[in-house]
């Protein structure tokens, strides 16, 4: 904590300002008479604060300086340090006076340490205040951090997930097998399903920088999926797709309603023999956009209502993104086999 | 109510006025023009510089810094040709003291204040009998009271004359000695001798009801009788 070499350092620098003190009693009186009293005046006074202002900032460096980051705090510091210096210094060069030299020269009132007192106290005041405020600041900032760093880790989560169910060989072989059968039968259409292919790799792969999506992105790569799925599938999946046009270009997640779309299409109408439709309808109420996705598949039992990866990691970003202002429901109807009913209400953002 | 404030205050204006004569300043700022050609001529020359010190004295009393810086410095100069003027030291020593007082810089007022006694000592010890030395140097000092060794300096100044009353008879009146009596008082009072401060206050008190110094000695006395 206190250092040899800075204590001489600051012991030269006491020595230095004491003469310089006594050089400006000395424009003040103009005369070298008394120079014994003048010269015991300014070693004691720049001793005082010298070797007092060592110690305190030694102090403070020690157990507090180093701990803060921010520059501010550590300026405030640094003055108060100077302050608290000026008024124990002043404190110990009245005593030394008044009790080993047996010259009582200070004045007996107190105003400079009562003004150096309440400067001290305004200061420590103005740094404890400081202090709470960073205190605050930085437990938000830090917060605020491991929010995003959830949000980055889950939405990386999420495309790998996405990416993953794309290129499971099920569906990649699928679709290039669908895609053979239409360069004989309709060539035509081999053009688009290539371009809904290459639309879903290139949404997914190029989402991780952005927080969000348009409505319309976000339809554009449910749409790309399910005409993929459609003409895997044949009549046994329909779909339909309710876009209010003013949600257009509201902003939201990005593979929200994909995972959903998905789930329905794998689990719901996949397993069930006579196939179904699933309506994708996004509506703007208030100030909410409400997003629902139902299927007419074989629906969720009650006991396994526990959602999957893909719904629980679009439940834990809503949660990050919108904290509790939004809502995710999955509904299995009353009716056993009947389908599945799943409404994101989420607030609205506008592009 | 406050008309009478109001008429009160014309009236001291105007004796404020009659009291400091423009034309007694005016000659004494003549005065010094000619013993600042003199003592520029022959810097040597005691009694032109005494006479400039106490002229630049006298214009000080009101408390200007560029004054008192002058009267300090022709007291300097004039105690380095005359030495033994006990006066002239005490008035040089008061000057100092009056500088500090005046001075904001802690250390500068502090050797001002110290020296500034240093040099009132030394005229006491030079010169213990002279009443002019011992009244200046006690009163200086009872303008100190915020320094606590000056009041114990006052108290021995003023009952050193007090006690010598007689000898010091043909300098003062007896309202110097009401003074002496109530400051006497104000400094006991200062160092909680209330016992002895009394007695010093009564003094004025009983005996001289027509002195200017009876009503402070009759505010002190009631302040501090339990």
């Amino acid at each position: 904590m206190f250092k040899l070499k800075k204590f001489l350092l600051m012991l030269l620098l006491s020595e230095l300002s004491g003469i310089a003190i006594s050089f400006l009693i000395y424009l003040f009186s103009k005369t070298f008479d008394y120079f014994e009293i003048n010269l015991t005046i300014s070693l004691i006074f720049s001793n005082s604060i010298g070797l007092i202002y060592y110690l305190i900032s030694s102090i403070f460096k020690y157990y507090i300086a180093d701990k803060l980051q921010n520059t501010l705090i550590k300026f405030f510091l640094k003055f108060f340090v100077l302050f608290a210096s000026l008024f124990l210094s002043f404190e110990i060069a009245y005593f030394i006076i008044r009790y080993f030299f047996k010259m009582a020269i200070f004045p007996d009132y107190f105003e400079i340490q009562n003004l150096l007192l309440v400067i001290n106290i305004i200061l420590f005041s103005v740094l404890i205040i400081f202090v709470i405020i960073y205190q605050k600041l930085r437990i938000e900032i830090e917060k605020k951090n491991r929010e995003n760093e959830n949000l980055r880790r889950l939405q990386t989560e999420s495309k790998l997930v996405a990416l993953q169910s794309k290129i499971n060989p099920h569906f990649l072989f699928n679709t290039l097998n669908s895609i053979i059968e239409l360069a004989y039968e309709s060539p035509k259409k081999v053009e688009t399903v290539v371009l809904n292919l290459s639309t879903i790799y290139r949404k997914i792969l190029y989402l991780a920088d952005k927080q969000f999506f348009s409505v319309s992105e976000e339809i554009e790569l449910v749409k790309s999926y399910l005409e993929i799925e459609k003409i895997r599938m044949g009549i046994r999946l329909n779909y339909e797709l309710n876009i209010d046009p003013q949600t257009l270009s509201i902003k939201i997640p990005p593979l929200i309603i994909e995972p959903i779309v998905e789930n329905s299409v794998i689990h719901g109408i996949g397993p069930k023999p006579e196939g179904g439709k699933i309506s994708v309808t996004i509506i703007k109420k208030e100030n909410n956009v409400i997003i629902s996705v139902t299927d007419t598949g074989v629906g969720i039992k009650e006991n396994n209502l526990k959602q999957g990866y893909g719904t629980s990691s679009v439940k834990e970003r809503l949660g990050i993104l919108y904290k509790n202002k939004f809502s995710f429901e999955i509904k299995s109807r009353s009716i056993e086999g009947s389908g599945t009913d799943v409404t994101i209400i989420i607030p609205y953002k506008e592009a | 109510m406050k008309k009478l404030h109001m008429i009160i205050l014309l009236l001291l204006g105007t004796i404020i006025s009659f009291a400091v004569n423009p034309e007694d300043i005016y000659d004494l700022k003549a005065k010094i023009r000619d013993l600042e050609v003199t003592v520029s001529k022959n810097p040597k020359d005691a009694t032109a510089l005494y006479q400039l010190a106490l002229s630049y004295e006298v214009l000080s009393e009101n408390g200007d810094e560029k004054y008192l810086e002058n009267t300090r410095i022709n007291f300097q100069n004039y105690l380095k040709l005359d030495p033994y003027n006990s006066v002239a030291r005490v008035k040089y020593g008061k000057s100092l003291v009056m500088s500090g007082q005046k001075n904001w810089f802690l250390p500068a007022k502090m050797w001002f204040i110290m020296s500034g006694t240093s040099e009132m000592t030394k005229a006491a010890e030079v010169d213990p009998e002279n009443f002019n030395v011992r009244y200046i140097r006690g009163s200086t000092c009872f303008e100190l009271t915020e320094y606590s060794f000056c009041i114990q300096t006052a108290i021995t100044d003023f009952e050193y004359i007090l006690y010598n009353k007689e000898l010091f008879r043909p300098y003062f009146d007896s309202e110097t000695i009401n003074e002496l009596n109530y400051k006497l008082g104000y400094c006991y009072i200062f160092t909680k001798n209330y016992e002895k401060a009394f007695l010093y206050l009564d003094d004025v008190i009983n005996n001289h009801p027509y002195s200017i110094y009876y009503s402070p000695s009759i505010a002190l006395r009631r302040k501090y009788t339990k």
